[in-house]
């Protein structure tokens, strides 16, 4: 027998569980607040409109999740052209002075970082994102990807891998 | 081997995560330990994993969903009484003079398509066009019994057919009474004997083919 659903109800359940690892892996993507605010009312919004398509919390949850990093990462392609267009008119590359501080190193290690990650190929990508930002086990990542744990285990070890050559030829600074 | 170093170096990065189970990790830390498994590989996953946290900003999460959910509240407010409907489940409203148009147009195609294909007029008139290209046509047709009169009538109608075979089941379910006869209309001027146009042709038995023979 089928029970019909409290539709506020589960979105609010839904909502709840949800939006600290949904807004993590936003904020961490896009790169600032208001942006990942912005992006998880649009998830939310959207999920309003699907959520009699999807037949429980976990499942929701991970569509909103798909949807959430989607969003995120279409933001920060559109960003990434745009600052690409702008340094190009101004040829003003943003790199540190030499005598920058460590604050300005912090700043150009994180954005070396992000860069590394968002070159990643979107299977190795979205694995590294869920993992490292959103601190999702192997077995939620391959529910929120649709795919095998197995697989899941394979891509994070193969993006860890790509990032460290990147990283490396960066002259990013491991920690010890 | 290298199948074994591979696997060995993908659970690197699932020990890092403590996504191992209890013995393959106490396994690979004794492989580390013991050299086997190279450990500058392993800490170089670790410090990659290590780099990426560090550096991933970090926000006051609770505020924002404060904030987040307030704004929902605002853009659903009044959203929740109503019916959500799929889209396909949604009418659609059209003002009356462009669904006139439409139709009037779309009747204006069909008029044009049937003028120009006449073979789409009816199918019973398509019938003597096939039976005229093909050699041999055959067709299945299940008729009500009460009906196979009307149907026979029919294709004699059509004057084109030279063969009707009529295939009866294996077991007889019926009696054949007296001589099987065919009925075709009679010649014009011989048959209609009242002349009256409107009226049914009166059908003149044929002669049975024999083993001799079509007789004349």
């Amino acid at each position: 027998m089928s029970m019909k659903r409290d539709e506020r109800a589960f979105f609010d359940a839904v909502y709840t569980d949800s939006f600290p690892v949904l807004f993590k892996v936003v904020l961490r993507i896009a790169g600032d607040e208001d942006t990942a605010e912005e992006i998880c009312h649009e998830a939310f919004i959207r999920f309003y409109k699907n959520s009699t398509r999807l037949p429980d919390a976990d499942q929701a949850r991970y569509w909103l999740l798909r949807v959430g990093k989607n969003l995120a990462f279409n933001y920060s392609k559109r960003q990434g052209r745009e600052r690409t267009a702008y340094q190009r008119v101004w040829n003003e590359p943003e790199r540190p002075q030499e005598t920058a501080d460590a604050a300005v190193l912090q700043d150009e290690t994180t954005r070396l970082v992000q860069d590394a990650i968002s070159r990643l190929p979107k299977t190795l990508r979205d694995v590294i994102v869920l993992k490292e930002y959103g601190d999702l086990s192997y077995g939620e990542i391959a529910s929120t990807l649709g795919i095998s744990v197995g697989n899941v285990k394979v891509r994070v070890h193969r993006a860890r891998e790509r990032l460290a050559r990147e990283l490396e030829e960066a002259d990013v600074h491991f920690p010890e | 081997m290298s199948i074994f170093r591979n696997r060995s170096h993908t659970d690197l990065s699932a020990l890092v995560d403590d996504e191992l189970g209890p013995r393959s990790a106490r396994d690979l830390r004794a492989s580390l330990d013991a050299g086997h498994t190279p450990r500058d590989e392993y800490d170089r996953i670790r410090a990659v994993s290590q780099i990426v946290r560090v550096h991933r900003m970090d926000a006051d999460v609770d505020a924002a969903d404060r904030r987040v959910r307030a704004r929902l509240e605002r853009s659903l407010a009044g959203a929740w009484g109503a019916p959500r409907r799929l889209w396909w489940e949604r009418t659609v409203s059209l003002p009356m003079p462009v669904v006139a148009t439409a139709a009037l147009v779309l009747l204006f195609f069909a008029v044009a398509v049937v003028d120009r294909f006449p073979g789409t007029r009816s199918a019973a008139a398509g019938v003597p066009q096939i039976a005229g290209n093909a050699e041999t046509l055959n067709l299945q047709v299940n008729v009500n019994a009460s009906q196979t009169e009307d149907l026979l009538r029919w294709l004699n109608d059509q004057n084109s057919l030279e063969t009707v075979t009529i295939r009866l089941p294996d077991s007889a379910q019926f009696q054949l009474r007296g001589e099987p006869v065919i009925m075709r209309p009679g010649l014009p001027g011989e048959a209609d004997a009242t002349d009256e146009g409107d009226a049914e042709p009166v059908l003149t038995p044929l002669p049975i083919p024999t083993e001799e023979g079509v007789p004349e």
